[in-house]
């Protein structure tokens, strides 16, 4: 499966935060954390293995430390109109 | 040493100028004086260059401070992220309607001139629409669910001589429609098929934007600082001084359409301003601009937006002398001397302020008269 950042989402970067509005909804959101890294991974398409990866080498940790936290990221930006995905 | 907040605040606006010899301080502020920078860098909407100084380690802090400086940007980038979801309701409206756009200031400014939009916070959403096109887009807006903030005086008025319209959505949000770029004289002198003749492309929300091109961004950025606020925000020198700093534009051609639209007054004090805000290092276009001396004319209609007495009278008087023609000019003294009852009554509401009003604009309009001969 690929995912990649809705192209109708607006967003600013924040220290340590994303701000963002998706396609779906005016609402703004606020991503910390965990979030922010999936996002700035997504700056182009990327499975959840490589995103894993990605994540694990900028928090400097093995990539199964991070991997049910990104997968948990990634459904609830999906969920929310942040993020499309295709395959799988 | 005493520090003094409003030069810390130009010189936190300034970083990232290559060009500015401006000076932070060495040692985190005070508490007092931080209160009180925070305070002036709200005002002047330089939150994204807090945080750049900040980061960059320009500007020393602690934690608190560094965390504090962190939540006024995300306020202000909360706000710019509902600003651009409107603004990408309302592109996708016009362009349905086959209606041509330019989006002014902040959001163009923060996607085109500055490397990272996070840096230019902004408050409301400007678009340029051709004059053929501004009632449809009024209209369009209104569809949206936009409503004018004030009647036009008489109809046909805007898509003739207005500046710009401001519609507002229930939930607060502020479109201002434009059909020119500055009020008064200098904005009616604006050859509004010029700012049509070239663009500059950025994607916002999945989206094609355009903005104005190059040379006209900046003479916009110019009279907008010169113009609208007495005292312009540091934002609005600072996306002057970044346009002058990245040099995308054309010297010549910026000279001669300044000159073109008697304009060359605007353009000395935007880059004065600037210029001595961040303490930049004179460039030949910087001297080629700001060493012209302006006519007895263009001080006249800089005293109508600068000068403490300034007024709407005042510039509109100046606004009537700009138009050509005879019928123009009547036109428009004939809509604003006798405009339409809502347009009066959304105004000034009660009958006393009506008639306190419809004094003052008499007089001042009468004591220009008089100056003018």
């Amino acid at each position: 499966v690929t995912y990649w950042r809705h192209p109708r989402a607006v967003w600013r970067r924040s220290p340590g935060r994303i701000v963002i509005a998706g396609a779906r909804t005016d609402d703004v959101r606020v991503l910390g954390g965990l979030g922010v890294l999936v996002w700035e991974v997504l700056d182009r398409p990327a499975t959840l293995e490589e995103i894993g990866a990605e994540v694990a080498d900028a928090l400097d940790v093995a990539p199964p430390a991070v991997h049910d936290g990104v997968r948990a990221a990634l459904e609830e930006l999906l969920a929310e109109g942040f993020l499309r995905k295709a395959g799988g | 040493m005493t520090v003094s907040p409003e030069r810390v605040v130009r010189a936190i606006a300034a970083v990232g100028l290559t060009t500015s010899l401006m000076e932070l301080p060495s040692a985190p502020l005070d508490p007092a004086t931080w209160t009180y920078v925070t305070s002036l860098v709200r005002s002047h909407r330089v939150e994204g260059h807090l945080v750049d100084a900040v980061e960059r380690g320009a500007l020393p802090a602690d934690e608190e401070q560094a965390a504090e400086a962190a939540d006024l940007h995300l306020a202000a980038m909360v706000r710019c992220v509902r600003l651009e979801r409107a603004l990408v309701g309302v592109l996708d409206s016009l362009a349905a309607r086959g209606i041509d756009h330019r989006v002014l200031k902040g959001s163009a400014w923060a996607h085109v001139d500055y490397p990272d939009p996070s840096l230019r916070s902004y408050g409301d959403v400007d678009v340029l629409i051709r004059p053929g096109s501004f009632d449809e887009a009024l209209r369009c807006l209104e569809s949206m669910g936009h409503h004018r903030r004030y009647p036009q005086p008489r109809p046909g008025f805007d898509r003739r001589f207005t500046k710009s319209v401001t519609m507002v959505h229930p939930e607060g949000i502020e479109i201002d429609v434009h059909r020119t770029v500055a009020e008064g004289g200098f904005g009616a002198r604006v050859e509004l098929e010029v700012l049509w003749e070239s663009s500059a492309s950025f994607v916002v929300g999945g989206v094609e934007a355009l903005a104005l091109g190059p040379d006209e961004r900046l003479l916009h950025a110019c009279y907008h600082a010169a113009l609208g606020d007495r005292t312009p925000r540091l934002s609005a020198l600072r996306d002057i001084a970044t346009m002058l700093e990245t040099g995308r534009f054309d010297p010549d051609r910026v000279d001669e359409l300044a000159k073109r639209w008697v304009g060359r007054a605007v353009l000395a004090r935007a880059v004065e301003l600037t210029t001595t805000s961040f303490d930049l290092r004179a460039t030949p276009f910087i001297t080629r601009a700001t060493s012209r001396e302006a006519s007895r004319r263009e001080r006249r209609e800089l005293a109508a937006h600068v000068a403490p007495e300034s007024s709407y009278a005042a510039r509109a008087w100046t606004t009537l002398r700009s138009l050509r023609g005879v019928r123009e000019r009547v036109a428009y003294a004939w809509a604003l001397g006798f405009p339409a009852e809502g347009y009066v009554r959304d105004r000034y509401r009660t009958r006393s302020e009506r008639l306190r009003g419809a004094s003052r604009a008499l007089r001042q309009l009468a004591a220009r008269s008089r100056r003018s001969g």
